[in-house]
């Protein structure tokens, strides 16, 4: 035990040595710099600022890389909350009910809330590690690929609890997500799933398009709908940070149990950030007794995942410490600098040079500290963005949210494919299909299939009645559905009336509220064609499968033709609520200027995405909002014209020249041989 | 009619920018007007672009990156070099953009890929309908230095060669994702008639080397210097049992042999009766992956920038900074040049038949 206080004492010291010290926060101001762009900067920033820690020490060049690191993860949440763009996937969770109550005029106290969650959760995370490093790796040893395959399931029960209120239709979105996630090679035999002979598809359908699409682009429509800023109410001075940091504290027992999910998690490689923040969500959810806000902008819904996301960046630091596995690109880029700085991961960095990776905790909790701490200065700035009109702040958000689709594999494929996400997310917002469980489907059906097939072939069926697999299923199962069942329960058995109405009252079905919005706000048309539209699909990718060996069709099949049975029930009820909605739903319908300014989007989107594909990024960078502003918004030029020049600037700038995206020409461009404007006067420049 | 006005505006400033930006290519230097008499190519105002096939962070990006200033300084003008990732299909996607787009004014694309493209290829007459073999003008391979393997086995499972030989019940070997080295490797071990199932699926090299630490598979052929010193309880603790060596031998279990531990070490050729058809196989295999990173440019380039490029590329990779570099992060560096995988290339094509259908199946393709 000596040792290990004495490395922790150690690793703090050496934090704060002058240079580690200030390259820390110098990293700091950079990615804070860099920090609100959705998607592009965590690896981009970071496999750019490598080569700088070439002369460095181990602690200064880490205190360099895992400050940036920290303050962009922390930005990924803020992005989420204010832009409804999702900073990364594992983030999405984060604006289910951050943006909701970045709407209601709440940014600054759903910001208060997930600064600190995210501190607090930083630091009992690093805490938690630090003191349980002498039990890490034999508890790390224990998980192989039947206990992920075991937890991998736990995450698909989860669907059921994110699928408040339609758990139909959640169940549905879920199978969508799992059968998408089988798309493109299959990593057993090779056979190409689902690919219709594109390239572009033979690593599946990338998570981060589809994230950007589903959460970010559908989101810019109904701010297109409101016709307000993302703040539907005017919001306070600083909107109600402080209240926000108090919620924090007053729902202590759940940012605790959260920042403990995520430390648990990210000592295992292999989950990943995503599942994390949704199994905290979920947690949040099924612990709270009044479930009827979430959704709608639930504070509790802002502080789990918060919690969790940093707390298991503490873990994911330790397995790529110790076992050398990245949990995520920052994590294999921090492997590759390790390795720069004579750094060998493995278990010696447990014992010989746990100094070394103290210093690492430590770095870990002081970057947050300091982020969080800047986050707040400039708090009340960010909080200021929700009142800006909608008219302004759409091109510009809407040219990230294509970069955002964009940048993950600088492919234009991935940008379209994040649009047609966005449609269909524009689609199952109006028709009350909820959207996390399409995403947890997609993140947990590789892990799934992978290591149900190494399980497989190493151990037959046998791995089903491993010990820690079945207390895996049965503890997470009775986690995750004891308190529906208790409810429910509690229900029945409710000895008489007055008791049961002040039970709801007190502790209502999580499920009732959302099904009664969706009877009575869904038009029963298009949620009919929809419900068609996925059997249809579930139909044809079960067909599809029916040819191919047993390793590549199991998943779509297992998953597959239960789905496609609940499909026809979904058909079912679509068609009752067809027949009974000329009765019932008069009235209740979209009114004409919502379904006008949905159209009206919808096309902006397919316009935006036409012009960046035919002039390319930079030229329509200034272009398009132009057009925007000027065409739809009807801004003056005064207004049109300098914020379309700020956003080319920026792509220039920041993007192109900074960050060295490599931004297609445009067809149309290429084909009439037609530069961005920067790189005429480069060309100038250079004759001069 | 003032909204009508407004709309004409927007769309004369658009044709006014996209005629104002049409003549830019018309302004700026022709490729070849800069070049020198001398008859180098000048990359003077140009941006060679390191087109990676793999996402920023892995070791393909790695090496571009450190690769990146040295072949600046190579390249005469000074030109910006820069390194963008285009991941997709094991680094197909990459292959196929660069090598079929047309030549740009100010910009060189140089894709980087994985050498198994090639041969996989040359083996079924093209991939997704694209020779790449065809298509590419090589540039070189900067990490061509061979890094020795064995097959190693947990001590508890197998204690020697023999026992292994003589096995009923066949050993778990963990693979990656069916179509890798490791692979191909492990593929051949079981066709040429050793006593190994083979568990497929592993992300990479680190989570395998954790299910081997777990006792999920008995065996693994990530078993190289740099695993060895980073699981030193394998050797010091005698937690493995060496089989064989696959390419070479590492320096460590040569010399614990040295030391009188495991005296049945050898060449898995040598461990028990080997066809030369498989022996030639495997000879393929290892020459394809002596070096994993290709440098190629499309035939579209200039041919002047592209001697340029290979001398430059020459250059860069024997300098004594990037070596230094790729030793501190444990790469291999060691130059190939184009007419050394030519060489490879009439390799595969000189097979029979058979042997071509062979490493095709080992290849996972």
């Amino acid at each position: 035990m000596d040792f290990l206080v004495q490395a922790w004492v150690s690793g703090f010291v050496q934090v704060f040595q002058p240079a580690a010290f200030g390259l820390m926060c110098l990293a700091i101001v950079i990615g804070f710099l860099t920090g609100i762009i959705p998607f592009v900067s965590v690896p981009m920033v970071m496999a750019l600022m490598l080569p700088f820690t070439f002369g460095m020490s181990p602690v200064e060049a880490f205190s360099f890389l895992l400050g940036m690191l920290s303050v962009n993860i922390i930005f990924s949440d803020i992005t989420s909350i204010i832009f409804g763009v999702p900073g990364e996937p594992a983030t999405a969770s984060v604006l289910l009910d951050g943006h909701p109550m970045a709407k209601q005029g709440q940014a600054g106290r759903a910001l208060g809330a997930v600064l600190t969650s995210s501190l607090i959760g930083a630091i009992i995370g690093a805490v938690l590690l630090a003191a349980a490093i002498p039990i890490v790796l034999p508890i790390t040893l224990a998980f192989g690929s039947p206990e992920f395959f075991a937890l991998a399931i736990l995450g698909i029960l989860s669907i059921a609890v994110l699928s408040r209120g339609n758990i139909t239709k959640g169940v549905l979105a879920g199978i969508i997500g799992l059968l998408l996630s089988t798309v493109g090679l299959d990593p057993q035999s090779g056979t190409q799933r689902y690919t219709f002979g594109l390239l572009n598809l033979w690593d599946g359908v990338g998570l981060v398009p589809v994230t950007v699409g589903l959460f970010g682009v559908a989101e810019l429509t109904e701010l297109w709908v409101k016709q307000r800023g993302i703040a539907e109410i005017k919001v306070g001075k600083i909107g109600g940070v402080m209240e926000g940091v108090r919620d924090c504290f007053r729902h202590f027992g759940l940012t605790l149990r959260c920042s403990l999910l995520g430390t648990v998690i990210g000592i295992f490689p292999g989950l990943g950030g995503t599942v994390a923040q949704w199994l905290a969500y979920a947690h949040a959810v099924q612990s709270s007794k009044d479930t009827s806000r979430f959704g709608t902008g639930d504070v509790r819904g802002v502080i789990g995942p918060g919690a969790t996301m940093n707390a298991k960046e503490g873990g994911n630091l330790l397995t790529t410490v110790a076992f050398g596995i990245p949990a995520s690109v920052t994590m294999a880029i921090l492997l590759g600098a390790f390795i720069i700085q004579g750094v060998v991961p493995g278990p010696a960095m447990l014992t010989t040079h746990l100094d070394l990776t103290m210093a690492f905790v430590w770095i870990n909790i002081v970057s947050h500290i300091i982020s969080v701490a800047l986050c707040f200065i400039f708090l009340n700035q960010m909080v200021k963005i929700t009142e800006i009109r909608s008219a302004l702040l759409l091109p510009p958000i809407l040219m990230l949210a294509l970069l955002g689709g964009f940048a993950d594999r600088n492919s234009s494929f991935d940008m379209v494919t994040s649009v047609v996400a966005g449609f269909i997310g524009m689609a199952m917002v109006r028709l009350d299909w909820p959207r996390p469980p399409l995403i947890l489907g997609l993140v947990l059906g590789r892990i799934v299939e992978t290591n149900l097939f190494i399980s497989y072939s190493r151990y037959g069926v046998a791995f089903l009645t491993q010990p820690l697999v079945l207390v895996i299923l049965v503890f997470g199962a009775t986690v995750l559905f004891a308190p529906t069942v208790r409810r429910r329960l509690a229900r029945r058995f409710a000895m008489n009336e007055d008791a049961r109405m002040q039970m709801v009252d007190d502790d209502p079905e999580p499920f009732t509220t959302a099904e009664l919005s969706s009877t009575t706000r869904v038009p029963a048309v298009p949620d009919f064609v929809f419900g068609l539209c996925v059997l249809v699909l579930i139909g044809w990718m079960v067909w599809e499968a029916r040819g191919w060996s047993f390793a590549p069709r199991f998943l779509p099949l297992a998953i597959g033709i239960p789905g496609f049975v609940l499909a026809l029930v979904q058909i079912g009820f679509g068609t009752r609520r067809w027949l009974a909605s000329r009765q019932v739903l008069q009235g209740l319908r979209a009114t004409n200027i919502e379904r006008r300014r949905t159209l009206e989007m919808g096309l902006w989107v397919l316009v935006f995405t036409v012009g960046v594909l035919l002039l390319g990024f930079r030229i329509s960078a200034f272009l398009l909002p132009l057009a925007f502003f000027r065409l739809a918004g009807r801004e003056q030029w005064r207004i049109a014209l300098p914020i379309a020049v700020g956003t080319y600037v920026a792509f220039v700038i920041v993007f192109a020249r900074g960050l060295n995206i490599p931004f297609p020409n445009g067809m149309l461009a290429d084909w009439l041989g037609v530069q961005s404007p920067d790189s005429y006067l480069l060309g100038v420049l250079y004759h001069l | 009619m003032r909204g009508w006005l407004g709309h004409w505006c927007v769309v004369l400033l658009l044709l006014a920018l996209v005629g104002c930006s049409t003549a830019a290519p018309a302004n700026s230097v022709p490729a070849s007007q800069g070049a020198p008499s001398t008859g180098t190519f000048d990359f003077k105002g140009k941006t060679v672009h390191l087109v990676v096939g793999y996402s920023a962070g892995g070791g393909f990006d790695a090496n571009a990156r450190l690769l990146a200033p040295e072949l600046q300084a190579a390249l005469a003008g000074n030109p910006t070099v820069v390194v963008d990732n285009q991941p997709g299909a094991d680094s197909l996607l990459a292959a196929k953009t660069v090598l079929t787009q047309s030549s740009k004014t100010d910009e060189v694309d140089v894709v980087v890929f994985v050498s198994t493209l090639l041969a996989k290829s040359v083996l079924n007459g093209g991939l997704d309908g694209f020779a790449i073999e065809k298509q590419a003008v090589f540039v070189g391979m900067p990490d061509g230095w061979p890094e020795p393997l064995a097959l190693c086995a947990h001590k508890s499972t197998v204690g020697n060669l023999e026992t292994f030989l003589s096995r009923s019940e066949p050993l778990k070997v963990g693979g990656l994702t069916g179509s890798s080295y490791y692979d191909a490797l492990l593929r051949w071990v079981k066709l040429a008639g050793f006593p190994v199932d083979l568990v497929f699926g592993y992300a990479a090299t680190a989570p395998l080397i954790l299910a081997f630490n777990q006792g999920e598979i008995d065996a693994l052929p990530a078993c190289r210097d740099q695993d060895l010193q980073q699981n030193p309880d394998w050797l010091n603790q005698d937690q493995i049992t060496p089989l064989f060596g696959l390419r070479g031998m590492p320096a460590a279990l040569k010399q614990a042999q040295a030391q009188g531990r495991y005296p049945w070490l050898k060449d898995v050729v040598d461990a028990k009766p080997i066809s030369d058809q498989l022996k030639a196989t495997l000879k393929a295999i290892n020459d394809l992956n002596t070096g994993t990173n290709v440098y190629a440019v499309s035939k579209q380039t200039p041919a002047a920038a592209q001697q340029a490029l290979q001398q430059a590329f020459q250059q860069a990779v024997l300098s004594a900074n990037y070596k230094t570099q790729m030793e501190k992060r444990q790469l291999e560096p060691g130059y190939r040049g184009p007419q050394d995988l030519a060489a490879l290339l009439d390799q595969i094509n000189g097979f029979s038949s058979d042997e071509k259908s062979q490493l095709s199946m080992l290849l996972g393709t």
